[in-house]
């Protein structure tokens, strides 16, 4: 049997991405709309700065913008969590069926994901109360969907997906510390290709070098945003892998492939 | 009308009746009776009042559903605009 902890999920998760590549395509796909319009009100939120405030239809607009973009988003975490179990229990391509999600399936996701989302940016100045509910958002795709669309069953089954707690806060606190190794990445590979331009005869690359500076807000926070996006397929898979081995405790499902291991060795 | 013990089951005519169904009128057996709420119903009847019962639910949890999405969708956008421009103040 594989290791139980943090680190098992994050084994799990690594091997279900690297033999998906086509489904990781598709949710970077539909995760920058998203990616992109965060980062635009965030960088013209650090330009507004106090008088932000005094753009109440601009922010508006801009916040039912993202939640559009963010819906889009949902069909296609939806289906790489599908791709997700389907690698954990099998190790062929999964089917392209996976691409239609059954509705009630889509309407259980879809309404514990909002209950999240407006919880997480109703207490976003809290600080505190924000960094757990990032836990609840990749766990209302993975274990939501199950309870179908009344939104009391969607959430029963988002809270019985949660099993052990200091599991997910140990993975929550593993991807925080990743997050900005994969962000200085992100900037030495963008500075490497400013270096290798630089080479090019006719390109000037002055005018980038305060462009692709850290200490630029905009550029920071596209930094920011695009290691989001590289850990997103990583951290939704460990969150499959934790939800799927807390439904396989509690059916019984565990025993009952750990005596087949047996059997088969034996 | 004539007890249901003098005639034999609709679905097994060998049998002897033991109840008749609420829903269609039916003489059915022991095995084919099911009380539900007090009231004696046969087996069809009974599976079609479960399947208006969950239609009913399912109908339910999807008005439930959409309002929810609805005033949620509302409630996330307002939040965010607040939030966000709060945060921007104190930034």
């Amino acid at each position: 049997m594989k290791a139980d902890g943090a680190l098992g999920l994050l084994d799990d998760a690594a091997d279900a991405v690297g033999r998906l590549p086509a489904w990781v395509g598709l949710l970077w796909f539909t995760a920058l709309p998203v990616r992109f319009v965060l980062a635009a009100l965030a960088i013209r939120l650090v330009e507004m700065g106090a008088e932000a405030v005094h753009h109440a239809f601009w922010m508006r607009r801009m916040a039912f913008l993202l939640l559009a973009t963010w819906l889009v988003s949902l069909w296609g975490r939806q289906v790489f969590v599908q791709a997700c179990r389907h690698a954990f229990q099998s190790l062929r391509p999964p089917p392209a069926s996976l691409l239609r999600i059954p509705p009630a399936a889509m309407a259980g996701h879809l309404v514990a994901a909002l209950t999240v989302e407006a919880l997480f940016w109703a207490l976003l100045p809290t600080l505190v109360a924000p960094a757990l509910l990032i836990l609840l958002a990749p766990l209302a795709a993975a274990a939501a969907p199950a309870g179908g669309p009344g939104p009391v069953d969607a959430l029963s089954a988002l809270a019985r997906g949660i099993g052990p707690v200091s599991r997910l806060l140990r993975l929550l606190l593993l991807f925080a510390l990743v997050l900005p190794i994969a962000a200085v990445n992100l900037h030495w590979l963008c500075a490497a290709i400013a270096w290798l331009a630089a080479g090019i005869p006719g390109i000037r690359i002055e005018p980038w070098e305060a462009v692709l500076n850290p200490g630029n807000p905009g550029y920071a926070i596209l930094l920011f945003s695009g290691a989001l996006l590289l850990l997103e397929p990583f951290w939704l898979a460990a969150v499959t892998a934790h939800v799927e081995r807390v439904r396989a405790r509690s059916t019984g499902d565990d025993l009952r492939r750990w005596f087949a291991e047996l059997r088969a060795a034996s | 009308m004539a007890s249901p013990l003098s005639e034999s089951c609709a679905n097994h005519p060998d049998r002897r009746g033991f109840a008749v169904c609420m829903s269609c009128r039916k003489v059915v057996c022991q095995e084919c009776a099911t009380t539900w709420n007090g009231v004696n119903h046969c087996r069809s009847c009974l599976a079609a009042i479960g399947a208006a019962a969950a239609s009913g639910r399912r109908a339910r949890a999807w008005i439930a559903w959409a309002a929810s999405c609805g005033l949620l969708f509302v409630a996330a956008g307002y939040a965010l605009a607040w939030s966000t421009a709060l945060l921007a103040r104190l930034w």
